[in-house]
């Protein structure tokens, strides 16, 4: 029905626009809140109170609130993102923004990916078998490593390689003679390098995709209907794939969709651990240094992609149900 | 043993002076909540998630008196006794990087992470169910407005968002608690909208309208009681995501460091090097505090799920 | 979780098997090599899976391949714990920027080993003793051999240059080297390669000034900086690629990696006037600085030898160190000792008095303080806290500088003693009125007397401290039960870093954590505790006319047994004034591999070695020789998870669709 279907997408898109618009302006306000002069931040020892005056009016940050919130919008829209303050002082952000956010990509995006794919898989195969030792076993594990926190997995998971290895990388994105390699070179590399943070990533989020996958599942497989797909004898694969999946798709998309602000929030913990430059590591030195122009600008950029990320999401959720209630 | 008493207290209750429609209403409440437990205890899962929690709280309440040091966190202990010693019988689970006794400092660790816990959960609770109520029984705009709102706030990046306000309010006890709390609500809300939602429609609500009862009226006297054991559930896993949220707050520098809590013994584990020189005494009880109490709270709140909501027990 | 047996009884357990792909394929060829037939359908599924063993087996065992840093070039890894935090010396001010500039810029006079002042951008110095006051004029005759890294040559222009961008009108924004522009006139250059500095005192007359061959600014070069703004360079240029003369020099790359934050990559200079000068030579390729966050991280790296030498704090050094003695071995070798850097950790008292809101005035009074040094368990700090890796702390002075280290007699040391703590309080007028265990300020106390504070106000004091300093933290969680029991109360303030920066600048503090590094002349670290660095480096804001006196006195006087004497004087008075207590100085802990490189040297001995060394042309740099141990590397392993991740991608859409009704494979299968 692409009428509906246009519909659906134009009143979504109205809602995305209308909610990155609310994230813009609550963004400017929260970092409008901080404690102590800002200005103070700017300056390091030695600076006398003239030149103190002078810095604030370099800096911008003695404005009327309205100007500064205009400033901000424009500068937003046409990616000016100012500069740094404290943790790479003068340096542009939108200059230095670019290989933190690879990396994160990299990392979120294949951690996303496997994590749903695998998650979906161990909890399809626990709910076909519950009340087997199978599922017990799997259950088990899922609920321990989901409420396990991330960051100590993480780190046990250091500690281990770093104690039995004897030349596995523990820290970083790449290694130090990245630039030196070729192609093929660069991604054994970076290969090297993200999988210890990947698994960390990944481990929990397997887990509460199969714990969604398999208590959804479940749901389906004890309907009604279940039973009449076995009675016209359709065997047991087609009834999984065909029958039960689509049915248990819906509520498991729904989690996904909100699970995906999960991910990109609990890469910082994995980040910061494995010292993997990505945008949550950079977060983390910027909140440190309390450097609010950068922190405003990566906390918008992750608040983004959540919403696109739930859109997406949004959307195959009508694909695969249109009567879902908009 | 503990028949006799909940006897004695519905005695009580019912001797009161109270008018007859409320002693009623007391007397069903009560048989409900004997049905519940008749069916909680069947569950395996909820009856070990509850075990752990009391043996957790118990393991607060009386801190005092199951530590085997009175005052764990001082450092005054490094005069007297081995640092990073393993566990002995002197020290149960062996002593960290100042010579305190890890045993100890894991029992007295057990308070504030219960504290943030329920407290943090409590503040999420009536922020989310208040919104959630008025949202599903007002409806059309003011609904629109306050789920957009709580949209809006479920998109924002949660532990970005903790870490920001950390950063900006102090460390300090409180501030976890009242941060944790305000950035739990909108689940709460999302869940007990839909349940109004469909409560909403139920005829008891349309006589009730129709003898002229005001919406506040309806909304406490009918609608909450028919949501709230799904909120009792939903807390729950509110209480296991706050524990689980503060030990990464204190974890990362972002809490009160003078107090002693789980998440700060590992980030001063973490500080001191046990993780490096394997001192796993000291990684492993606050971990394994932290794992069970979460694991725990969660069960409770599966088996919770299971007995209240209808559609999940014929599984 | 129940299990509902009603719903599953028609499903049988045994058909709802779906096995993973590796077992049924391996469970169809068992029953293809069994049964004798040739089922087409397996044999397509099990093709990935043999791909993959094949693979398997071709790796086994995994063999790193070894590279020696890439084709024949020598690295030095040394690894720390903090970035630098600005390419710019005029910007940054963390120990470890410190040590990358000295190693790209270099300064006219440098120290060696045994931090005594040594040549490097000036050949020879001399006092001009036709220029009355004598001692007011300096001449340096610089080299002719040096060259920016940028080919341009060095010259007189660039000395003057340097120094005019930061005296005169620019002095009070160009803060970072004001302890050594303070005295400076002006410098001319007499020719190409003379340059002589015309110093002054602080009423600006000309002046002698025993500063002369304690130099240690950074010469920047005049082509490259000229075009900037002092206000620039002061505070937003980022420098992207510093160019300067030292042994070491900066690529392309360097801005990138420094916003990476990783490490840092830098190049032999192979044109370093050093060589031709006094023959020094680095005799490696490359040095690495690389960027830890984790302390653990750095010390499973060096006992791994994936870095050559690092810089570890305490607590995990103490860690390092047992691991060492559980497994010794040659390769590495460890030094711990006072910082050649004169490091030490003080308590600094906020000495002036309109200190804001929620400040208390109280610790003006010098027997309060005095009280709380006595108070301070040092030994304690240093056995327990740093692990016994520092020394007791007395001066900010650092004991590392033995010539002017001045040690305060028995009678005038703060001994930990509490009993005489509290007497000291208790004859102050400092009394518990209320029984709540906290002293309170009687009339009869100088903080009452001089209008500080309102009698009856208690002992209670704010302590601002650094979040990211474990150290810091639990000494102020110690002091804390300790000044419980003389009747003050501490109260933790823990703070970011640029909070800590922004309240100590404010001066709106009661007491704060902080450390202090400088140079062996005095110079340094008695300036920023006299009246001229309020507004600059003055952390405390301490005010002392007789300290002043003797400052200025130290810094006119060319004879160093009467330099002495004033710097002596100045010790003493800030100590008796206990405007900064001192509570250790830390020890700098290394590790290094000695399988690597050799020529460390003997770095106690000798303490201007260390590598955290931060006045150029580091005298260890040209003595360490390569051994040319090979480095091994983990790409071969990253490759093959890159194949084994293909493989099973591919198998995965490789498996053939079900179609519906189609023939059921687990017929096959069926048990």
């Amino acid at each position: 029905m692409p009428q509906d279907f246009r519909r659906y997408i134009l009143k979504k898109t109205a809602y995305l626009t209308l909610t990155l618009f609310l994230i813009l302006s609550f963004n400017f306000f929260l970092f409008r809140m901080m404690p102590g002069d800002v200005a103070r931040v700017l300056i390091p020892r030695g600076a006398d109170e003239e030149t103190i005056a002078r810095l604030t009016e370099y800096y911008g940050l003695d404005r009327p609130p309205l100007e500064q919130y205009l400033t901000y919008l424009k500068q937003t829209f046409t990616g000016h993102f100012g500069e740094s303050i404290t943790v790479y002082p003068g340096s542009s952000i939108e200059d230095l923004l670019v290989p933190f956010l690879v990396n994160t990509l990299i990392l979120v995006g294949i951690g996303a990916v496997l994590s749903i794919v695998v998650g979906m898989y161990l909890g399809r195969h626990s709910a076909w078998k519950r009340g087997k030792i199978t599922d017990r076993f799997y259950s088990t594990f899922f609920i321990i490593f989901y409420c396990m926190p991330t960051f100590l997995f993480a780190l046990v998971l250091l500690t281990l390689i770093a104690r039995f290895s004897p030349d596995w990388p523990i820290k970083g994105a790449y290694g130090v003679d990245y630039g030196s390699y070729d192609f093929l070179g660069k991604l054994a590399d970076r290969t090297v390098h993200t999988v210890l943070p990947l698994f960390a990533l990944v481990v929990q989020s397997i887990a509460l995709f199969s714990i969604i996958t398999r208590s959804s599942l479940t749901d389906v497989l004890t309907q009604e209907y279940m039973v009449t797909a076995v009675a016209k004898g359709l065997k047991n694969r087609d009834i999984l794939r065909h029958h039960a999946m689509p049915n248990a798709m819906l509520p498991i998309m729904a989690a996904i969709a909100m699970d995906i602000g999960w991910i990109i929030s609990g890469a910082i913990m994995i980040e910061v651990v494995f010292s993997y430059q990505g945008l949550g590591y950079l977060e983390w030195i910027a909140v440190v240094g309390s450097d609010y122009p950068l922190i405003q600008v990566i906390f918008m950029i992750q608040a983004v992609a959540v919403i696109v990320g739930n859109f997406a999401a949004d959307l195959m959720l009508f694909s695969l149900d249109p009567r879902v209630k908009i | 043993m503990i028949r006799p008493f909940v006897e004695k207290m519905k005695a009580r209750l019912l001797a009161a002076n109270v008018s007859s429609s409320r002693r009623e209403k007391i007397k069903l409440l009560l048989k409900e909540t004997r049905k519940i437990w008749k069916r909680y205890k069947r569950n395996p899962n909820g009856m070990v998630g509850l075990f752990i929690v009391v043996f957790f709280v118990v393991m607060a309440l009386f801190a005092p008196l199951i530590a085997t040091f009175s005052e764990p966190a001082a450092l005054k202990w490094a005069d007297v006794n081995p640092a990073y010693a393993p566990p002995s019988l002197e020290f149960l689970f062996g002593t960290d990087f100042y010579g305190r006794d890890v045993f100890s400092l894991t029992v007295f660790g057990s308070r504030p992470s219960l504290i943030v816990g329920i407290l943090a959960s409590l503040i999420s609770m009536i922020l989310g169910t208040a919104v959630g109520l008025v949202a599903g029984y007002l409806g059309k705009m003011t609904d629109e407005i306050l789920m957009r709102i709580t949209d809006f706030f479920l998109v924002l990046p949660w532990f970005p968002l903790m870490i920001v306000f950390a950063s900006l309010m102090g460390p300090s006890f409180t501030n976890i608690i009242i941060i944790i709390g305000i950035t739990s609500w909108p689940w709460t809300t999302r869940i007990i909208r839909a349940e109004v939602l469909s409560v909403k429609e139920k005829p008891f609500i349309e006589r009730a309208r129709g003898i002229g009862a005001g919406n506040t009226r309806i909304i406490f006297r009918h609608i909450f009681p028919n949501v709230f054991p799904l909120v009792a559930a939903n807390t729950v896993f509110l209480v296991a995501n706050s524990i689980f949220s503060e030990s990464f707050l204190d974890f990362f520098g972002l809490s009160d460091p003078s107090m002693v809590s789980w998440g700060t013994m590992l980030e001063q584990a973490y500080a001191k090097g046990a993780f490096s020189s394997f001192a796993w005494w000291y990684i492993l009880a606050p971990s394994a505090c932290i794992i069970l109490l979460v694991v725990a709270f969660f069960l409770i709140g599966e088996a919770l799920d299971e007995v209240l909501n209808p559609k999940l027990r014929k599984r | 979780m129940d299990v509902d047996r009603r719903s599953t009884s028609p499903i049988r357990a045994k058909e709802l098997e779906r096995l993973p792909t590796i077992w049924r394929v391996l469970k169809s060829w068992t029953r293809i090599c069994t049964s004798g037939s040739l089922p087409m359908r397996s044999v397509r599924r099990s093709i990935p899976v043999l791909v993959v063993i094949f693979f398997l087996m071709s790796e086994f065992p995994l063999r790193p391949v070894t590279v020696i840093d890439g084709e024949g070039e020598t690295s030095l890894r040394y690894a720390v714990i903090e970035n630098v935090d600005s390419l710019n010396p005029f910007v940054g001010w963390n120990d470890i920027s410190y040590v990358f500039w000295c190693l790209v810029y270099d300064s006219l006079i440098s120290l060696d080993e045994d931090m005594k002042p040594k040549p490097n951008l000036a050949l020879s110095w001399n006092i001009v003793p036709d220029e009355l006051p004598v001692g007011s004029v300096w001449q340096y005759n610089l080299t002719h051999n040096a060259k920016w890294h940028d080919g341009e040559p060095f010259t007189a222009e660039d000395v003057v240059f340097t120094f005019d961008y930061q005296i005169g009108l620019n002095w009070s924004h160009m803060w970072a080297f004001q302890p050594y522009t303070l005295l400076v006139d002006y410098v001319e250059a007499l020719d190409e390669y003379t340059v002589r500095i015309h110093f002054q005192d602080l009423e600006g007359n000309p002046a002698a000034c025993s500063i002369g061959d304690t130099e240690y600014l950074y010469i920047v070069p005049k082509h490259l900086w000229i075009g900037l703004s002092s206000m620039d360079a002061a505070f937003s240029y980022t420098n992207p690629w510093p160019i300067g003369t030292g042994p070491f020099m900066c690529t392309a790359n360097t801005y990138d990696e420094y916003l990476a934050g990783d490490h840092l990559i830098l190049l032999r200079n192979p044109d370093y006037h050093g060589t031709l000068d006094y023959g020094q030579e680095v005799k490696f390729d490359r040095l690495i600085l690389d960027f830890y966050t984790e302390p653990t991280a750095i010390v499973s790296d060096i006992e791994r030898g994936a870095i050559d030498v690092a810089a570890i704090n305490a607590p995990n050094y103490a860690n390092f160190m047992d691991w060492l003695n559980a497994n010794p071995t040659d390769d590495i070798v460890t030094y711990a000792g006072l910082s050649c850097t004169g490091y030490s950790i003080d308590i600094a008292v906020c000495m002036k008095e309109n200190s804001g809101v929620g400040t208390n005035n109280i610790r003006l009074d010098p027997a309060v303080r005095q009280a709380m040094a006595h108070a301070t368990n040092k030994q304690f700090i240093r056995d327990h806290i740093y692990r016994g890796y520092a020394d007791i702390g007395s001066t900010i002075l650092s004991p590392v500088f033995p010539y002017w280290y001045w040690a305060p007699s028995p009678s005038q040391d703060y001994e930990y003693d509490l009993s005489k703590a509290s007497e000291i309080l208790e004859t102050a007028g400092y009394r518990d009125l209320n029984g709540d265990g906290i002293r309170e300020a009687t009339e009869a106390s100088l903080s009452v007397k001089n209008k500080w504070t309102q009698p009856g106000t208690p002992l209670k004091f704010g302590v601002v401290v650094e979040a990211e300093l474990y150290e810091d933290r639990d000494t102020v969680l110690y002091l804390k039960d300790e000044w419980k029991k003389i009747g003050i109360e501490i109260n933790p303030i823990v703070v970011n870093l640029a909070l800590w920066a922004s309240i100590v600048d404010s001066g709106n503090y009661d007491l704060e954590m902080t450390y202090w590094s400088g140079d062996p002349d005095p110079n340094y670290l008695l300036y920023v505790q006299s009246s001229y660095a309020i507004g600059g480096w003055s952390e405390n804001r301490y005010s002392s006319e007789e300290y002043d006196e003797n400052y200025t006195k130290h810094v006119l006087a060319l004879d160093p047994e009467e330099r002495r004497e004033y710097v002596y004087n100045c010790q003493e008075l800030a100590y008796r004034d206990a405007a900064y207590i001192v509570t250790v100085y830390p020890y700098n802990c290394f590790a290094w591999r000695e399988d690597h490189f050799t020529g460390w040297g003997n770095w106690s001995a000798h303490p201007g070695r260390a590598i955290n060394h931060f006045w150029t042309a580091n005298d260890l740099f040209f003595d360490l020789v390569p051994t040319g141990a090979t480095r091994t590397n983990t790409l071969a392993a990253g490759l093959f998870i890159l194949v084994v991740a293909g493989v099973v991608v591919v198998a995965a859409f490789l498996l053939p669709r079900r179609k519906r009704g189609s023939e059921d494979e687990e017929t096959i299968l069926r048990r």
